[in-house]
């Protein structure tokens, strides 16, 4: 089963950010057909931003495509149904039939012929009658016919309603049109508080559900696949700048505007099937205030806790049953089990606990032995059992993108977070030897010898008893999805053994 | 394991002809030796010596791979102390006990025979290594962090 995202705007980007963290530690949706998680679950982000040089998009690329590349080498042949990097995610352009499409691979939605105007280029104000230029001047403000699209709508909804509404003749929109299956479901990720994904959602929406009467193979599903949304409410704070058209007086504004235009119509009861689950998500204490920068390099926002929650949104959107869908909007909110301005796993809701911090346990207790322990294995134990471990495993394209690629944004992802308001400290990210005290809310439980430590020997030691039962199993192309595959099980055990709380 | 066990049970076995042929020594005038080699048949001191030199490596190298079977002591010169340890205490055990029963035979007789003991001991030492090395392929598969040691399975 295929799940469309179309991640709209910078916090889109933030978002799919926050979810690729979440598919690497092995998140995985419940599907409600079985009960179990999804066993094959593919995920097809769209990052929809005109400011494609924009730092926080250019930043979630590379880390999807980190993912993909690691996705790509432990799954090759065989697919493993649970643990890290499990979920695939793809690009539109990778799905298509080769030499289909003409589309370049990438997570990112071409928008050259927008980016590279200014808006009243755009919208060919110069070869308008005067009426209609007047009309122009009227919806459009100087400033905003002035603007260059190639650094997104900075904050103008108008503009991007308008540049937007080109979606429905991309070639994106048309390879999208012709893989949705009957199966399949889409989901929007934006804010409502700004320019691109205020104004993106409803007019991507509405041009999905009016698809249905296009020639595109998928027509018929366009209407009736569930679609569900997250509408990201103001929850960062930015400096004040006078230069700048991003300011922070106008979220409250414009949410309220959007809201009222989201109720009368992708939200409105009586209108015909649009949005079937909207995940509504905001916080009143709002972040440290990030640079104002509206220009070249665009924002470059420190990860945040709603992102975080924000990317559990699609998952729970999975998880929702097809039969409570396609009839009224369904709305839902998300509550901190307790007001703090820190948050950890203990902060959390014991749904949410139970969903993220054991796999993101795993996540960071993998990074911190590949960086802490793993050369000191080679050689010995698990290293040597077939397929064999060796120095050379530490120069291959696989563990170089893993370990020095993703897990170092995986890394700077938790940094900033917890550097952020509120702060995030699910782990105290200072402690690389103690293990035990890793978790900052739950101390580790005492082992049968080795009293309240837990060291990396723990860890090799364990994964030394999980190894010997695939001794063989998997062949030498294989090992990196051996590595994972048995480092997940061994910590899986450590966890249920030091840390019983955590699922509490 | 089983073949291990094969080997280390054909010692025990045949102990009793695989004493009295060891050299001890240049061959001495006054037929010490002999009467060295014909004891430790007929007082059944082979057998003795067979199962001690059998079982204390096996124990040892249980001790390595079970016991202790830790990533901190999991490298081939960890194997190497423990083999050395156990090649010590099988000599020392072996030579105690060969003492105690030349001297529950005939006293000072442990003294008569010191010169040829002397000489023993270093072939006990080496059955001891052997065993213990032997022991070691057998019983490893199953430990689970010293299965690798000395020797990649």
């Amino acid at each position: 089963m295929r799940l469309f995202i179309f991640a709209i705007g910078g916090s889109g980007s933030r978002v799919l950010k926050s979810l690729a963290m979440l598919c690497a530690a092995g998140v995985k949706p419940v599907d409600p057909a079985t009960g179990k998680p999804y066993a094959e679950l593919e995920i097809v982000p769209l990052i929809v931003d005109p400011h494609q040089a924009g730092r926080d998009v250019k930043r979630t690329v590379e880390l999807l495509e980190a993912y993909r590349k690691i996705y790509d080498t432990l799954h090759a042949g065989v697919r493993e149904p649970s643990g890290f990097f499990s979920t695939k995610i793809s690009t539109l352009a990778s799905l298509m039939p080769a030499g289909q499409g003409g589309m370049r691979d990438s997570f990112l939605y071409n928008m050259t012929a927008v980016e590279r105007l200014r808006f009243r280029e755009f919208i060919e104000y110069n070869d308008l009658d005067e009426s209609n230029q007047a009309l122009m001047q009227m919806l459009f403000s100087d400033a905003q016919l002035h603007t260059s699209m190639h650094i997104g709508f900075v904050g103008s909804p108008n503009i991007g309603a308008v540049a937007l509404n080109r979606f429905k003749d991309s070639e994106e929109f048309r390879a999208f049109g012709n893989l949705l299956g009957a199966d399949d479901r889409i989901f929007f990720i934006s804010s409502i508080f700004g320019g691109t994904g205020a104004a993106g959602f409803p007019i991507m929406v509405k041009n999905i559900r009016a698809a249905a009467d296009s020639t595109l193979a998928s027509r018929g599903y366009m209407r009736t696949a569930p679609l569900g949304a997250l509408t990201l409410l103001p929850y960062f704070n930015i400096e004040h700048s006078k230069s700048s058209p991003i300011n922070k007086a106008d979220f409250l504004l414009k949410t309220r505007s959007a809201l009222h235009y989201y109720s009368k119509s992708i939200t409105a009861h009586d209108a015909p099937r649009q949005v079937d689950a909207i995940y509504y998500l905001g916080d009143r204490v709002t972040s440290s205030p990030y640079v104002n920068d509206p220009g070249e390099g665009g924002q470059q926002n420190a990860a945040h806790l709603v992102e975080l929650i924000g990317a559990l949104s699609p998952l729970h959107f999975l998880s929702t049953p097809a039969r409570d869908l396609g009839r009224e909007t369904l709305a839902f909110e998300f509550g901190l089990e307790k007001d703090s301005s820190t948050v950890d796993f203990m902060t959390l809701d014991p749904r949410t606990r139970a969903a993220i911090a054991a796999p993101l346990l795993k996540l960071h207790l993998l990074s911190l032995f590949l960086d802490h322990k793993l050369k000191d294995c080679i050689g010995r134990g698990f290293t040597k059992d077939s397929p064999t471990l060796g120095t050379e495993f530490l120069s291959t394209d696989f563990y170089l993108t893993l370990s020095h690629n993703f897990l170092p944004k995986y890394w700077d992802w938790l940094e900033e977070m917890d550097g952020n308001h509120r702060h995030v400290s699910f782990f105290d990210l200072e402690n690389t030897g103690h293990l035990e005290n890793i978790l900052t809310s739950i101390p580790a439980k005492k082992g049968f010898l080795s009293g309240s430590r837990l060291s990396y020997d723990d860890i090799f030691s364990r994964l030394n008893a999980v190894s010997k039962k695939f001794n063989g199993k998997y062949p030498q192309s294989k090992l990196p999805a051996k590595l994972l595959h048995t480092f997940n099980l061994a910590v899986t055990q450590i966890i249920e053994e030091r840390f019983p709380g955590i699922n509490d | 394991m089983g073949a291990a066990l094969l080997l280390t049970l054909l010692f025990v076995v045949l102990g009793g002809q695989i004493y009295p042929a060891l050299y001890l020594g240049p061959v001495d005038m006054d037929g010490t030796q002999d009467l060295f080699r014909e004891d430790l048949r007929s007082q059944g001191w082979t057998l003795h010596l067979s199962m001690l030199i059998a079982a204390l490596p096996w124990l040892m190298a249980g001790l390595f791979y079970y016991f202790i079977n830790s990533v901190h002591f999991d490298r081939w010169w960890n194997w190497l102390i423990v083999m050395g340890i156990s090649t010590l205490l099988t000599t020392w055990c072996a030579l105690k006990m060969l003492s105690s029963r030349m001297e529950d035979f005939q006293t000072g007789l442990s003294d008569f025979y010191a010169p040829c003991t002397e000489a023993l001991a270093g072939w006990i030492a080496l059955f001891a290594f052997f065993v213990f090395t032997i022991a070691s392929f057998g019983m490893r598969w199953w430990s689970s962090n010293c299965r690798h040691t000395p020797f990649p399975q």
